[in-house]
């Protein structure tokens, strides 16, 4: 897959990606888009807690208070083959008032996409689940 | 800033004597991993040790220009691919991490756990990072057969990947 940069659209419309800003120095209440753009897709998610992709929206009912958004990108190296495939992952860490939760888009291709559900309590994790988006 | 700047290479060590039988070579050029005979009848461990010497932005990678630092490799780990055919005799390969402890133990990495994480650059404090600024860990891996490895075409066949992640 081509390489995928992070974009941000601001509550105030303001457009931001990799090339010019960092996304640690971006105030959580800032963010209303945050989505991987390739030239055919973007994936996503809003701060309305709904993951999308394109116009197609995957709303789970969630309902926590987001803490964080997050990406970050899984190379894997064959060292037998010496070929690299990198994995694009997007999502926000949020909280209730009993647990934490992470909420991950992990983008391996154009067409092949999961979400994955992570609870946790007090930093442990105790339940996962998958699910395929595309 | 940029990207993790990852190169690896390849040595062969004696398993006798951990002597140094071949030396380093990129993986770019050096695809094919040998670790020579192992006695799957009365069980045993393979003649060499094939170690990985993984590189995040090396020296010579500016070729005498000033050095940059590039992003933190994070959460590294090796990971096994193997095939049906020889999982019957997994675990039979074995890895440690040497950046710090030349002696530490070699742990097994199987379909059971398929993932190898003890891995720490030598200018890192943080588990499981390689550093951005010319940091490397060196993998130490054999095989160890157990006696009476039922050995399909007297072969074993798997796959290694190395993994990480970085924003």
């Amino acid at each position: 897959m081509n390489d995928l940069i992070w974009s941000i659209e601001t509550i105030n419309g303001t457009l931001l990606n990799e090339d010019m800003a960092v996304l640690q120095n971006i105030e959580t209440e800032r963010i209303k888009y945050f989505y991987f753009q390739s030239k055919k897709n973007c994936f996503g998610v809003n701060n309305k807690l709904e993951f999308f992709i394109n116009n197609q929206i995957f709303d789970f009912k969630l309902k926590q208070k987001i803490l964080k958004f997050f990406q970050y990108k899984e190379v894997s190296h064959s060292l037998m083959f010496d070929v690299e495939d990198i994995c694009y992952n997007i999502g926000i860490e949020a909280e209730d008032d009993n647990y934490q939760y992470k909420y991950t888009m992990i983008i391996k291709s154009e067409t092949n996409v999961d979400f994955l559900a992570q609870k946790f309590d007090n930093g442990k994790e105790i339940e996962k689940r998958k699910v395929k988006l595309r | 800033m940029p990207y993790p700047r990852m190169t690896y290479y390849t040595r062969l060590l004696s398993n006798e004597d951990g002597r140094q039988l071949l030396g380093y070579s990129s993986t770019v050029h050096n695809k094919q991993l040998f670790y020579g005979r192992v006695n799957g009848l009365k069980g045993g461990e393979s003649d060499y040790i094939v170690e990985f010497d993984l590189w995040n932005n090396e020296p010579a990678w500016d070729g005498g220009t000033p050095q940059t630092i590039a992003q933190n490799a994070v959460n590294c780990r090796l990971r096994i691919n193997i095939p049906p055919e020889s999982r019957d005799i997994n675990p039979f390969f074995y890895a440690r991490c040497t950046t710090y402890d030349v002696e530490s133990e070699f742990k097994d990495v199987s379909m059971a756990h398929r993932e190898f994480k003890d891995i720490q650059g030598n200018a890192s404090d943080e588990y499981g990072t390689i550093l951005g600024v010319s940091d490397h860990a060196t993998i130490e891996t054999k095989i160890k057969l157990k006696p009476n490895s039922m050995i399909k075409h007297h072969q074993y066949s798997f796959t290694l990947d190395f993994l990480y992640n970085y924003e």
